[in-house]
């Protein structure tokens, strides 16, 4: 224990004392038959508080649980100086005596956080605090001396009935009502609370929550006893009954607050459960969310060399942290390899997380592998769709060129040869001439339609002369500046020569056609036992690496183990990288 | 002559073509194989290779017409090809080789192009294709010092580029040969191009200087 802790502890065991003498030998006349257990009880809930809100503060520091525990602790014992026969002693007891139930009312609409976190909060444990200590003291000013002397000492929210015959005001009968409606609406309170609370949170809340309820249904009982004018006898009862209640509802809240306590025995059974049964996808997330009783709970993989994350089944996952979930990170040798989507709620247990996180380690590290092929998987088929497509649509873009244009041409150099030779008899000279020479003309533009087309379907030059001429080439067809600046200048395997150069071709359209470029750049360098394409552009950025024909860049990349980066922040210029492997 | 291309039909309608302007085709062949075989056997004045050809159908013309050059560095060689790239059109002239040129296959229709082409080849001299040229030309550049020639200059230089004398330029371009050496003269000062002691050595360092 910490002197802080050893020094309060201390504090509550002279407060109990004080509060026994005070009882037994002060100014109070309780009936000899209820010292005893009038002791007991009073001692046992003002100590229960303190010493279960100590264990709670050092258990959950970042909670106010336990100093609100702690702190209702000494005013339920300060009640007690009510009953020192001398006027100051009185004078602070009697404005202590109620502000136990206004903590009381704190800490039930506040629990776990011990922090309020909506209006409707705020007003309830304001209204209970205005109830106590300030209202006592009105009663103070105006000189109700009552309950000096008289039965045990106070211990409603406000006024203690009195033994004997009992007649109450109307003043008495306004408060009342004003603490009937406080106790309902902290009942509707909390009561919603735990109707909105994830499964998670349920369990953290609920034995708090019901310990309350108990006590606070006996008070209602109570008090509404006195506005239905009921003999005081039953009342004292139910105060009585609500005290038993009391003595243990902090060991139910300290339960509350340290449930992974009780749950890491759960861990050991997460370890069993992960050995046996099947290895399906998704099954490691059903076993942790069981653990940590959260149904919500989802664990999603990392993909190495990216900060992607998939499922089990190998689909994307935003593992963003949200309000409505928090995010715990698993790593293995120091790298990340999944994350745990949980219940914020779970924040608060960091040691529960971690002990479930340990016990999946090798499923985690198992799974990820297996979530990673899927992943693979999926964007293999994803991309051999795409790429048949995308071989479908040169194809019909070839047939539509041939049809639209060289065939085109041909036939109007058909139709002319025709016109001339029905001309060879009638027509004069020059018409002839004139028809054989737009024949010509048309078999000109014909020849280099054809020729453009078939360098376009694929560059000879490439082939024949490899990576360096053939960009120079494209270079000095596109129609907008293009630096070549690095070649290397031995020939990678053919498969990779070609998708560089379709990855210059493409990213050149692009930086042609969208990026209002004045430049590009490209370089192509060895890297490793891989080739580094690289094509800059200067100009507005922005590009869509999910366009169609990005995505077919990427695609093309990944047909050969590639990697294929785009970066093109809005007005910084694109930056298209394909690393390629050449092993 | 010797012509090589793969297609009998074509080397047919050539040879007729040729011949009806007074140029003798001594043999036609139909690889390149054959074709190094007839140039050993009886050397013609000049060759019309297809840069595609068996067995490869990539570039046994190119390969070919270097072998000629550096075997028969007297022999004008004529390279018919249906690609417009630059790399191959350079790497057919050379300096210091014999005549050499890179005509776009089509040519073969205007028979006053080609015989002009295979003539000036005969003689040693250079011959690359406009559409080449146009290519060069017209390449997009980030800061253009073509842009600073007038546009006279620029036609002046395109034709040299294709491998034409002063004076051939001046036919080209109905000027006269004391004109278009006035307009080469300030477009070379321009670009800080040195004058070449002979016309190929000029053609090259004008294509050098359009693919840098």
């Amino acid at each position: 224990m910490r002197r802080g802790e050893v020094l309060v502890a201390v504090t509550a065991l002279l407060a109990g004392v004080g509060a026994a003498a005070a009882l037994v030998r002060g100014g109070y006349e309780v009936p000899i038959d209820l010292v005893a257990p009038t002791l007991v009880l009073n001692l046992a809930v003002g100590w229960s508080f303190v010493g279960v809100g100590l264990v709670a503060r050092r258990r959950r520091p970042a909670s106010r649980t336990g100093l609100l525990m702690v702190v209702l602790g000494f005013a339920w014992l300060a009640r007690f100086l009510v009953a020192v026969d001398t006027t100051p002693a009185f004078v602070v007891g009697v404005l202590l005596g109620s502000v136990s139930l206004s903590l009381f009312v704190h800490l039930l609409v506040t629990f776990p956080t011990g922090r309020t976190r909506t209006p409707g909060q705020r007003v309830l444990v304001l209204v209970a605090y205005v109830l106590s200590a300030p209202l006592d003291a009105v009663f103070l000013a105006i000189g109700a001396s009552r309950g000096r002397g008289e039965g045990p000492p106070p211990n409603g929210l406000l006024i203690t009935p009195r033994n004997g015959e009992f007649s109450p005001d109307p003043v008495d009968l306004v408060v009342q009502a004003v603490v009937v409606a406080l106790c309902v609406s902290v009942l509707v309170s909390i009561w919603w609370r735990w109707r909105a609370a994830g499964v998670a949170e349920r369990r953290a809340l609920t034995p708090g929550l019901v310990g309350g309820t108990v006590v606070l249904a006996t008070l209602l009982v109570e008090r509404t006893a006195i506005l239905l004018f009921l003999p005081p006898s039953a009342g004292v009862v139910l105060a009585w009954s609500a005290q038993v209640v009391l003595v243990v509802w902090p060991i139910a809240l300290l339960l509350g607050l340290l449930r992974s306590r009780l749950d890491r025995s759960g861990v050991g059974r997460l370890v069993v459960d992960l050995g046996e049964g099947p290895a399906e996808p998704g099954r490691l997330q059903s076993v942790v969310a069981r653990a940590l009783h959260d149904p919500t709970a989802q664990v999603a993989y990392r993909l190495p060399a990216t900060d992607a994350y998939v499922d089990a089944a190998g689909d994307p996952v935003d593992v963003s942290p949200r309000d409505d979930r928090a995010v715990a990170h698993l790593t293995r040798d120091g790298r990340p390899i999944a994350v745990l989507l949980h219940d914020p709620v779970l924040a608060g247990e960091p040691d529960l997380v971690e002990a479930v996180a340990a016990g999946a380690g090798l499923a985690v590290e198992n799974e990820r592998l297996h979530a990673e092929v899927r992943h693979q998987l999926r964007e293999v088929r994803a991309s051999r769709a795409r790429l048949v497509e995308a071989a479908d649509g040169a194809r019909r873009r070839v047939e539509r060129d041939l049809h639209d244009g060289a065939q085109q041409r041909l036939v109007a150099v058909g139709l002319a040869l025709r016109l001339a030779r029905t001309r060879l008899g009638a027509g004069s000279r020059d018409e002839l001439d004139a028809l054989l020479a737009e024949a010509g003309e048309e078999l000109t533009g014909a020849l280099a339609e054809l020729r453009e087309l078939a360098r376009g379907i694929y560059p000879p030059l490439l082939t024949d002369e490899g990576l360096g001429p053939a960009l120079i080439s494209l270079a000095e067809r596109a129609s907008l500046p293009v630096v070549v600046r690095a070649v290397p200048a031995e020939r990678p395997p053919e498969a990779v020569e070609q998708a560089c150069y379709f990855v210059v071709s493409e990213a050149l359209t692009n930086a042609a056609k969208h990026a209002s470029a004045t430049q590009v750049g490209v370089d192509v360098v060895s890297d490793g036992d891989g080739l580094r394409v690289e094509v800059l552009d200067d100009g507005v950025g922005g590009a869509d690496a999910d366009g169609s024909g990005l995505r077919g860049l990427a695609d093309r990349v990944a047909a050969v183990g590639g990697r294929f980066e785009v970066s093109s922040p809005a007005g910084g210029g694109t930056r298209m990288t394909a690393t390629l492997p050449c092993g | 002559m010797i012509l090589a291309d793969d297609a009998p039909l074509f080397r047919g309608g050539v040879a007729r073509l040729l011949a009806d302007r007074g140029i003798e085709v001594t043999a036609e062949v139909g690889d390149a194989t054959a074709l190094l075989a007839a140039v050993r056997a009886d050397p013609p004045d000049a060759v019309i290779v297809d840069i595609r050809m068996p067995p490869t159908h990539t570039t046994e013309g190119l390969d070919a017409a270097r072998t000629l050059a550096s075997e028969h560095p007297a022999i004008g060689v004529l390279v018919l090809s249906a690609h417009v790239e630059p790399h191959y059109a350079l790497a057919l002239v050379e300096p210091d080789a014999g005549g050499a040129g890179y005509l776009l296959k089509e040519r073969v229709t205007d028979v006053e192009e080609l015989t002009d082409a295979l003539r000036r080849v005969a003689a040693g001299g250079v011959v690359v294709d406009p559409s080449v040229v146009a290519r060069l030309v017209g390449r997009a550049r980030v800061r253009n010092p073509l842009d600073t020639l007038s546009d006279r200059e620029r036609d002046v230089l395109a034709v040299m580029a294709e491998g034409r004398s002063n004076a051939g330029i001046g036919d080209r371009l109905h000027l006269s040969e004391k004109t278009v050496e006035a307009y080469a003269r300030s477009a070379f000062t321009k670009l800080g191009l040195h004058a070449a002691p002979d016309d190929n050595r000029r053609v090259l360092a004008v294509l050098a200087y359009l693919r840098a």
